[in-house]
C-alpha cells in the first residue's frame, strides 16, 4: 500500500504532481504520460492497471485527479486517500477546480498532499486537521513570541531601574561629584567601578542576554521597538543601560526615535526671591484634570468617578528657564501622583519640582508634563452636578424629561453640553429647554447646550419627544469644562531657576474637564 | 555512495515559464524586505527549476535573505526549495554553501512554531547527504520527544529515512528510542510510523513490540494494523518460527471494523497459508467486500484477488459460487464479466450446478422486465447471460433442457448478437446431444417464422438441413420449414411478379401447388399459407416479411442456404412425395431466377452458382439426363450432403469454440502449473536476485512489487546479460570513422522512455572541448535530458545519456549533430549525426482479441492504410510468418496458450517458434494456406499505450509463383496505421535482403 505519486492532470499535460517515493523525473513523467493515454472515460470504474502500477482516480470537473501505486497496493486504502486528497483539492481550490486555479494554489496543493501522505502511507488526518497543518498557526509561537518580547521589556524595564537609581544616588552624592557635563558624553564611562554599585553590575547578564537577542533578529526587534513607540518621552535610560558594552542595542533604540529628554538643573538650593516680568512669562505651566465617570440614569454613580491631572510645564524661553523649578504649595495627600523620570524624586517630596541634572534641561517649546495624579472616588459629592433623567413611553415613541442640578455651587461650569444620540427616523421634538439651548442637528443627536452653569442659576431641565424606544436614546453624555481652578490642589508657590536661583515668571492656565456618560 | 547520485524528483507543476527571468531580477526580488514580495520571487523561483531552469547564483541569495525570514509561506516554500535545488557541484561534492544551510535548518528543528519543526523534519526525510544530516541529527532525535504529535510523527519518518538511507550506524541509539516511543505514544499516526521503522530497521524489536501486544492489535487504529500486516508477511516469508502466533494476530484482525484491513488480511492469509481454514477464511473476507463495497473499483480488484485465489485453491472456493454470484446485482459490466470469469472458469461442479443454472435463469428473465429493459448495458448483459448458461449448459446436459426453451424466445430477437448466441448454443446442444434433437427442432420449428435476422435464420434452416433426418421427427418437422419456406416464397414471388412483370404462371402454380400439398399434411400449416397469400396479395408486409423481404432485398448467402438445406432435406429423405420434392424444386428455382435477376447478383455470383449445383442434384434424384462432368459434380455433392459430412465439420468447429471459450468449463489448468520441469532451476527465495524466475504461486512480493511500480533501477538493468547481447546488436553508427568526433548510439527502450547511451570518441590528436550532442526529435519523442557538453582529450572516449519520453506508438526519428571547438580553431565545427529510428516494434505487444470484437473495431476505426504486398517470398506461409513475426501481430480468433507458461522470454514478443506454432494452430488457415491460391487473414495487435492494431492480410499466389495482394491496417489513430504500413513496407522489402 504505497502510494508513489499523487498528481492532478489535465488531458494532456501534468498540472501538479507530487511524488512520495524516490523516483526519477523520466520514470515518473513516463507514468503521468501513460495515464491520460490508459484512461477512459466510458468506464465505470475509476482505477488503470498496468502491468508495474496501478492509476486509481477521481474526475474533478475537466480535470482528473490520480493516485498511482504499485499493484499490490490495498484499493481500500488507496480509495480512502484519494477522497481525502480530493477534498483537499476542492479545499485548496476554493471555487473551481480547474486548471487555473489548480496552478494558482499549486504549492497549497502540494503542502497539503505532504500532509497526507507520508512516505506513500496514508496519515491519519481529516481535512479540518491538515488546515491546522498548513496554516502553521501556532500558539507554541505566540507564546513564544510574548515570552520574548516581556524578556526585552523587562531588560528595558530593568534598565530603566538601575538608571533611576543611579541617578538618585548620584543626586545624593556631593555636587562636585557630578560636573556639568558629567555623564552627558562619558556615559560609557560611567562603568559600575567608578559607581562601586554592585546590584548594577547584576543587571549586566540579563542585558547582555537582551543584547545578544537582538543582535540575531534584528528586523523583529525593529518592528518590537515601533510597538513601545507611544512612550513620548522615554529617558535615555535604556540607553544608559545597554550601552554598556554594547553598541548594537543602542544603535536600536537609537532607531527607535524618542526626543532626548531635556537635561534639567540638577541640585536643589534655596530659592531666592522670585522676580515678576508681567510682560514675558518664559514659563507657561498648564494644569489640566479630567474626571469622568458612568452614571445611572436615575442618577447615581456607576462605579466610580475618576480624576486624573497632569502637571504640565513649557518652556518658551530657554535662555532664561531651561533649568526651571517649581516650589509647589503642600499637595493633597489623597491624590496618587506620578513624577516624570527625569525629576528629582527627593526634592518633589519637599514640592520642589526640578530636573535630576543640569543635562536634562527643558527644551524650549516642547510640553513636557513633569506630574501626573489620579484620583478615584465612588462618593456622588465628588461630583459637581447631579441630574436624573425622566424617559416614558408615549403614543408614538419616548419622551424625554431630565433634569439638572448643580450640587457644588462654588463652581461655575462652562460650555455645558448634553447630547442625547438620537437617529433621523425617529424625529425629535424638543418641546422645553432652560437655560441654554437645544437643538437636533439634523442626523445623529439632540444637543443641549448651556454657556454657564453657575450657582446664579443652578438648575435646569430639558423635554423632548422622539419616535423611537427610550433605549435608543440612551446613553447620553454630560461634558463641561470648570476654568481656573481643579479639583486636585496644585498651587505653584514660585517657579526659580535652578542654578542661577532667579525666580521666572510663569503663567498658569488650569482647566478642569468633566465628561461623564449616563445610561451607558 | 550511490544513494547520493541518482536524482529524484519530488514534484511537478505545470508552469508557463514564458522568458525566465535572469537570476539578477530573481535575485533583486528576493532580497526585498516585504514578505509577500520575497514569497512570490521564491514561488516563481521554484516553479522555473521544477521546470528545468537553474539558478546556482541564486543559492547564496537565498541563504543571506530568505533563509531568515520568519514568514511561514517563505519557509514553507524554502523547503520545497531546498528539495530540488542542486545540492552538487559538478564533481559530485557536496557544496559548500550546503554548510551554511545547515545552519538555518538547525535553527527550524528548534523553532517554536511545531508546524515548522514538522515540516522541516518531512524535508530532512528527503534529504539523502550525510553530510547534511550529520549535524542536525541530534536536534532531529530531540524533536522524537517534542510536545506535539505533528512533529513527532515526523521526526520519527526522519529518523527513519537516515537509517534507511545510511544504515542504523549513523544513529545507533534510534531503534531503542522508537521503541521507547512506540510505548508510550498515544498518537495514531506517529505510532504507525515508528512500528514502520521498526519493521524497516530492526525487525527483532517490531517482532517482540506486536507478540507482547497480543490481543490489543485489534482494538489500534486502522493504519496501525495496516503495518502490523505488513510486518506479519514480511516476517513470516522469512522464517517460519513465529508464524502461528502471527497468523492468529491475522485471523484476529480479519474480524477488524475497517474494510481496508479485512482486505489487507485477507491477502496477507493467500499469501502466508494454503490451509483451507485459512483460505475460506480469506475468500469470505473477499466476498464480503464484494457484496458490501458499492464502489465498483473495489469490486474489480476484489474480484481479482478472488480469481488469483481460485487458481490455486479451487475446493475452497466452489462452496462460494453462490455469494459470489450475489456481485451480478451490480450494473457494471465488468463486474459481471468477472464474476461469471471467475465463477465458470472451474467452479461450477455437479454440485452447484443446478443453482447455478437457476440463478442464471432468473437474472435472464429480470432482464426482460421493464425497468430492466430500459438500463444501459442490459443487452450486453443478457448476451453476457446467454452465452453463460450455454456454458454451463454445455457441460450438464440435464440442465440444458431447462434454459433451452427459455433462450429460444431471444432468437427472435433484434439484437443480432443475442440472436447469435443462441443460434451457436442450440447447435452445440443439437450437435452433442441427440436425444435433444427433436423438441429442440419441433420448437425450433414454430418459431423460425418470427426470426428475422439473417445470420439466425441461416442458422436455423443449417440446422434443419443437417439434422431433420429421423423419420418420427420429420413427420412433425418437415412440413415446417418447407412451410415456411414456401409462404416466404410466395410472397417473393408474388412481390417479383410484381416487380418483374414477368412468369405470372409459376407464381400462380406456386401458390396452388403449396396449398394442396400443405392442406393434406397439415392443416393448420395450410392455413397459414392461404393467411399468407391473402395478405401477401393485399400487399401488406406483415409478420413473415422479414424473411422475404431479406429474400428479395438480395441476401444471397441466405437464399443460397435456403436452396441447400432444402436440398439436402430431400436428397436425405428418401421416401418422399414425388409432388413435394417437386414443389421444392420449383422453390429453388424460382429463388435461383430471382437471384440471377437481382441487379447484384447475376448467373456469375457465389449463390447462384449453388443454387445451381442444387438443383443439379436434384436433377440427378429425378434421373434427369445431364452431361457427363456435371452429373459427377452433381452426384458428389448428393453424397456429400447425404452422409452427413457437416456433423464431422461442426465437432470440429464445436471443439475449437471449446478451445477459445473463456469459460473452460472444468478444465484444470493447474495441472498443467504444478509441473515443473526436471530440468528447471529450483528457486530460493532468500537466494533470489531480482531477476529471479516465476515466483511461487500467489507469492508477490510486497517489495519487489514496490519496486517494479518506482521503475526498476537502471544498473541493475544494466547488469544483465540480455541487456549486453541487445546493445551488441543494436548498437548505430551516427558518424563516420574518420571524423573528428565518432558518436555511436544505442537505443534502450524502457516500457515508456528510451534512453540513449551514445559513446563519443575524439579521433583527433588535439583535445576538443565543448562536445555537444544536440538531439532534435521528430513524432510524438520528447527530449527529457540533454546530454552535456563535455571536454574530450586527445582518443579520449566517453559515454553520455539522454532520456527520450514517447507520448504514443509512432515511428519517431532521432536526429542531430556533434558540436565541438579545437583550441587552433577559432569556429565551432560540427557533423551531423545519421538518424536514428525508433522501432515501433518496441511498443506493440502480442495480444489476442475474439473475431466479434475484431470486427466491431475493424468497422469502428477510421484510419486505414492499405500496402500493396511487394515481395520475393514465393510460399504464403513463409510471408505470414514473416509478416507476424516482425510485427508482433497474431491471429484474431484464437488465443496463444502455448506461449503463456514460457516465462523466461520477453513479454509480447513474438518468437518464431510462436509463429509457426500459431499458424499450426489454425487449422482453417493452414489449410487454405496448403489447398488454395487465396488466403486472407485477420491478425492483432495492441500497444503498450492500449492502442488496437488491426490487420487483414489478403494473398494470391499467382499461377507465377509471386504473390500479390494487400495488406490493410486500421487503428483509431493515425499514427499507429501509417508506422505500422512503413514497417510493414520495409519488413517485406527487407525479406529479399535477409534471404538472398
Amino acid at each position: 500500500m504505497v502510494v508513489l505519486s499523487a498528481a492532478i492532470i489535465k488531458k494532456d499535460k501534468t498540472l501538479v504532481a507530487r511524488q512520495f517515493v524516490e523516483m526519477t523525473r523520466l520514470r515518473i513523467e513516463g507514468l503521468l504520460g501513460a495515464f491520460t493515454k490508459l484512461v477512459d472515460s466510458g468506464k465505470d470504474h475509476t482505477f488503470v492497471e498496468t502491468e508495474s502500477v496501478r492509476y486509481v482516480y477521481q474526475p474533478m470537473e475537466s480535470l482528473n485527479l490520480v493516485v498511482i501505486t504499485n499493484k499490490a497496493s490495498n484499493i481500500l486504502e488507496d480509495l480512502e486517500t484519494l477522497r481525502l486528497l480530493a477534498k483537499v483539492v476542492q479545499d485548496c481550490c476554493e471555487i473551481q477546480v480547474s486548471e487555473e486555479n489548480v496552478l494558482k494554489h499549486a504549492f497549497d496543493i502540494v503542502f497539503a498532499f505532504d500532509e497526507v501522505i507520508s512516505f506513500g502511507y496514508r496519515e491519519s488526518v481529516t481535512l479540518s486537521q491538515i488546515k491546522t497543518y498548513t496554516e502553521m498557526d501556532s500558539h507554541e509561537e505566540r507564546l513564544h513570541m510574548m515570552v520574548e518580547q516581556s524578556k526585552i521589556n523587562e531588560a528595558r524595564e530593568m534598565a530603566k531601574k538601575k538608571q533611576m537609581e543611579l541617578a538618585k544616588q548620584r543626586a545624593l552624592q556631593p555636587k562636585d561629584a557630578a560636573g556639568p557635563g558629567f555623564g552627558s558624553d562619558s556615559l560609557p564611562g560611567i562603568g559600575p567601578s567608578s559607581m562601586g554599585n554592585s546590584s548594577f553590575q547584576d543587571t549586566m547578564p540579563s542585558s547582555g542576554g537582551f543584547g545578544n537577542d537582538m543582535g540575531s533578529s534584528a528586523p523583529w526587534s525593529s518592528s518590537m521597538a515601533e510597538d513601545s513607540g507611544p512612550a513620548p518621552l522615554k529617558p535615555g535610560a535604556p540607553k544608559k543601560g545597554m550601552a554598556l558594552g554594547k553598541k548594537k542595542p543602542a544603535d536600536v533604540l537609537g532607531s527607535m526615535g524618542l526626543p532626548e529628554p531635556a537635561p534639567s538643573p540638577e541640585v536643589a538650593e534655596e530659592p531666592a526671591a522670585p522676580a515678576y516680568n508681567p510682560l514675558m512669562d518664559p514659563v507657561r505651566v498648564d494644569i489640566e484634570e479630567k474626571i469622568t465617570a458612568d452614571l445611572q440614569v436615575e442618577g447615581g454613580l456607576d462605579g466610580e468617578a475618576v480624576c486624573t491631572g497632569q502637571f504640565q510645564v513649557t518652556v518658551l524661553d530657554a535662555s532664561k528657564a531651561d533649568l526651571a523649578a517649581f516650589r509647589l504649595a503642600p499637595q493633597n495627600q489623597e491624590f496618587k501622583y506620578k513624577i516624570h523620570p527625569n525629576l528629582n524624586k527627593t526634592s518633589h517630596a519637599n514640592n520642589v519640582l526640578e530636573v535630576r541634572e543640569a543635562s536634562r534641561a527643558y527644551r524650549a517649546n516642547a510640553p513636557v508634563p513633569l506630574v501626573k495624579w489620579q484620583f478615584k472616588s465612588s462618593n456622588e459629592e465628588f461630583l459637581p452636578v447631579q441630574m436624573s433623567c425622566w424617559p416614558s413611553t408615549t403614543a408614538d415613541g419616548t419622551q424625554i424629561v431630565l433634569e439638572l442640578e448643580l450640587t457644588d455651587t462654588s463652581v461655575t461650569l462652562e460650555d455645558v453640553q448634553i447630547r442625547f444620540p438620537a437617529a433621523a427616523s425617529s424625529r425629535p421634538q424638543i418641546t422645553s429647554a432652560e437655560p441654554g439651548e437645544a437643538s437636533y442637528d439634523g442626523q445623529t443627536e439632540v444637543c443641549w447646550r448651556i454657556p454657564v452653569l453657575d450657582k446664579s442659576e443652578a438648575n435646569g431641565n430639558l423635554e423632548f419627544v422622539a419616535k423611537t424606544d427610550s433605549a435608543s436614546l440612551m446613553p447620553f453624555t454630560f461634558d463641561a469644562v470648570r476654568r481656573g481652578a481643579t479639583k486636585c490642589p496644585m498651587e505653584i508657590v514660585e517657579c526659580y531657576h535652578m542654578e542661577k536661583k532667579e525666580p521666572i515668571a510663569f503663567t498658569c492656565e488650569k482647566s478642569c474637564t468633566y465628561s461623564f456618560r449616563i445610561g451607558a | 555512495m550511490s544513494v547520493e547520485t541518482e536524482k529524484y524528483c519530488t514534484v511537478l507543476i505545470h508552469y508557463e515559464k514564458g522568458v525566465p527571468p535572469t537570476s539578477e531580477e530573481l535575485a533583486k526580488k528576493l532580497e526585498s524586505k516585504k514578505e509577500t514580495v520575497q514569497a512570490e520571487a521564491l514561488e516563481e523561483l521554484v516553479l522555473l527549476m521544477i521546470n528545468g531552469e537553474s539558478y546556482p547564483k541564486l543559492l547564496m541569495t537565498i541563504i543571506r535573505f530568505v533563509v531568515t525570514s520568519r514568514d511561514h509561506r517563505v519557509k514553507k516554500l524554502l523547503t520545497i526549495y531546498w528539495e530540488i535545488v542542486e545540492k552538487t557541484k559538478d564533481n559530485g561534492d557536496l557544496k559548500e554553501e550546503m554548510i551554511l544551510v545547515c545552519n538555518a535548518l538547525r535553527n527550524d528543528l528548534m523553532h517554536a512554531n511545531e508546524y515548522v519543526c514538522g515540516s522541516t523534519l518531512r524535508l530532512l526525510c528527503k534529504m539523502k547527504y550525510y553530510r547534511i544530516l550529520e549535524p542536525l541529527k541530534e536536534a532531529v532525535l530531540r524533536n522524537l520527544g517534542h510536545r506535539h504529535s505533528y512533529v513527532r510523527r515526523n521526526a520519527v519518518m526522519c529518523v527513519f529515512s537516515i537509517v534507511k538511507s545510511f544504515g542504523v550506524e549513523v544513529l545507533p541509539e534510534a531503534p531503542e528510542d522508537i521503541e521507547q516511543l512506540l510505548l508510550v505514544e498515544g498518537d495514531l499516526s506517529t505510532k504507525r510510523n515508528a512500528f514502520l521503522m521498526l519493521v524497516n530497521c530492526d525487525q527483532e524489536r517490531a517482532i517482540k513490540y506486536v507478540l507482547s501486544l497480543q490481543d490489543q492489535v485489534s482494538s489500534m487504529g486502522d493504519i496501525f494494523q495496516l503495518a502490523v500486516l505488513e510486518l506479519v508477511r514480511k516476517v513470516c516469508r522469512s522464517t517460519s518460527v513465529n508464524k502461528g502466533r502471527f497468523l492468529r494476530i491475522v485471523f484476529d484482525l480479519a474480524a477488524s471494523s475497517s474494510t481496508a484491513v479485512s482486505y489487507e488480511c485477507a491477502s496477507s492469509l493467500v499469501t502466508l497459508s494454503s490451509s483451507p481454514v485459512a483460505i475460506h477464511q480469506a475468500a469470505q473476507a473477499y466476498v464480503q467486500l464484494l457484496t458490501e463495497q458499492s464502489d465498483n473499483n473495489v469490486k474489480l480488484i476484489v474480484l481479482d484477488r478472488l480469481r488469483d485465489v481460485q487458481k490455486h485453491h479451487k475446493q475452497v472456493m466452489e462452496g462460494m459460487v453462490m455469494d459470489i454470484f450475489r456481485a451480478l446485482t451490480c450494473p457494471s459490466l465488468d463486474v459481471r464479466k468477472k464474476v461469471m470469469d471467475i465463477c465458470l472458469g472451474s467452479l461450477v461442479s455437479p454440485r452447484n450446478i443446478k443453482d447455478v443454472v437457476a440463478l442464471l435463469k432468473k437474472e435472464v428473465i429480470k432482464t426482460l422486465g421493464y425497468e430492466a429493459s430500459n438500463t444501459e448495458g442490459n443487452l450486453e448483459y443478457r448476451r453476457l447471460l446467454i452465452r453463460a448458461l450455454h456454458a454451463c449448459t454445455g457441460q450438464y446436459p440435464d440442465q440444458a433442457q431447462s434454459v433451452m426453451f427459455l433462450l429460444m424466445d431471444f432468437l427472435t430477437e433484434s439484437d443480432q448478437t443475442t440472436a447469435t448466441e443462441v443460434v451457436m448454443f442450440l447447435r452445440e446442444l443439437i450437435a452433442n446431444y441427440s436425444d435433444m434433437r427433436m423438441p429442440i427442432l419441433q420448437r425450433l420449428a414454430e418459431c423460425v417464422g418470427d426470426v428475422s435476422q439473417s445470420r439466425v435464420l441461416r442458422g436455423c434452416l443449417w440446422l434443419f438441413g443437417e439434422y431433420c433426418e429421423d423419420e418420427a421427427v420429420l413427420a412433425a418437422l418437415r412440413p415446417l420449414p418447407l412451410a415456411v419456406e414456401d409462404g416466404a416464397k410466395d410472397k417473393k414471388e408474388a412481390a417479383g411478379d410484381k416487380k418483374e412483370k414477368k412468369a405470372p404462371k409459376i407464381t400462380t402454380k406456386t401458390v396452388v401447388l403449396a396449398d394442396g400439398t400443405y392442406g393434406t399434411q397439415n392443416v393448420y400449416e395450410g392455413g397459414e399459407g392461404e393467411e399468407e397469400e391473402v395478405e401477401d396479395k393485399g400487399k401488406t408486409d406483415t409478420k413473415k416479411t422479414a424473411f422475404r423481404t431479406l429474400l428479395l432485398g438480395g441476401d444471397f448467402l441466405l437464399s443460397a442456404m435456403v436452396g441447400v438445406s432444402l436440398t439436402k432435406l430431400c436428397i436425405k429423405l428418401k421416401n418422399l412425395p414425388v409432388a413435394l420434392r417437386n414443389e421444392v424444386l420449383l422453390v429453388i428455382v424460382n429463388i435461383f431466377k430471382l437471384v440471377k435477376q437481382h441487379v447484384c447478383g447475376g448467373e456469375k455470383c457465389d449463390s447462384a452458382v449453388r443454387l445451381s449445383q442444387c438443383i443439379r442434384a436434384f436433377a440427378v434424384m429425378g434421373n434427369s439426363q445431364l452431361p457427363p462432368p456435371q452429373l459427377a459434380a452433381a452426384q458428389l455433392v448428393q453424397g456429400d450432403w447425404g452422409a452427413a459430412q457437416g456433423r464431422g465439420q461442426l465437432a470440429k468447429v464445436l471443439e475449437l469454440a471449446a478451445q477459445n471459450s473463456e469459460w473452460a468449463l472444468g478444465q484444470e489448468e493447474e495441472v498443467q502449473e504444478k509441473s515443473v520441469a526436471p530440468d528447471e532451476c529450483i528457486v530460493f527465495r532468500q537466494l533470489r536476485e531480482r531477476k529471479g524466475g516465476a515466483g511461487p504461486a500467489g507469492g508477490m512480493d510486497d517489495d519487489e512489487d514496490f519496486h517494479a511500480a518506482r521503475g526498476a533501477s537502471m544498473a541493475q538493468a544494466a547488469a544483465d546479460g540480455a541487456l549486453f547481447a541487445e546493445r551488441l546488436a543494436k548498437v548505430q553508427q551516427m558518424t563516420g570513422l574518420a571524423d573528428p568526433v565518432y558518436v555511436e548510439a544505442f537505443l534502450q527502450v524502457h516500457s515508456f522512455d528510451l534512453m540513449l547511451e551514445l559513446l563519443v570518441v575524439n579521433r583527433t590528436n588535439e583535445t576538443l572541448q565543448n562536445v555537444l550532442v544536440e538531439l532534435s526529435t521528430q513524432g510524438d519523442l520528447k527530449l527529457v535530458d540533454r546530454p552535456s557538453a563535455v571536454t574530450l582529450a586527445a582518443g579520449q572516449q566517453m559515454t553520455l545519456h539522454a532520456s527520450i519520453k514517447v507520448a504514443s506508438t509512432e515511428t519517431g526519428i532521432i536526429f542531430g549533430y556533434v558540436t565541438f571547438e579545437k583550441k587552433s580553431a577559432a569556429d565551432k565545427e560540427c557533423s551531423v549525426l545519421n538518424e536514428l529510428h525508433v522501432d515501433i516494434l518496441d511498443y506493440i505487444e502480442r495480444s489476442w482479441i475474439n473475431e466479434l470484437a475484431f470486427r466491431t473495431m475493424w468497422s469502428e476505426f477510421e484510419w486505414e492504410n492499405k500496402v500493396n504486398i511487394n515481395t520475393s517470398i514465393t510460399e504464403v506461409g513463409t510471408f505470414l510468418e514473416h509478416i507476424m513475426r516482425n510485427t508482433n501481430m497474431s491471429i484474431v480468433g484464437r488465443s496463444y496458450k502455448k506461449t503463456g507458461d514460457n516465462k523466461t522470454q520477453k513479454k509480447g514478443k513474438l518468437t518464431a517458434e510462436d509463429v509457426q506454432d500459431m499458424l499450426k494452430d489454425a487449422v482453417g488457415i493452414k489449410k487454405l494456406i496448403d489447398t488454395s491460391s487465396f488466403v486472407a487473414v485477420n491478425l492483432y495487435a495492441k500497444s503498450i499505450f492500449g492502442e488496437d492494431a488491426l490487420a487483414n492480410i489478403s494473398i494470391e499466389k499467382l499461377p507465377d509463383g509471386k504473390l500479390t495482394g494487400s495488406c490493410r491496417i486500421r487503428s483509431r489513430t493515425q499514427g499507429i496505421a501509417l508506422s505500422l504500413g512503413d514497417r510493414i513496407t520495409i519488413v517485406q522489402r527487407g525479406v529479399q535482403a535477409s534471404r538472398e
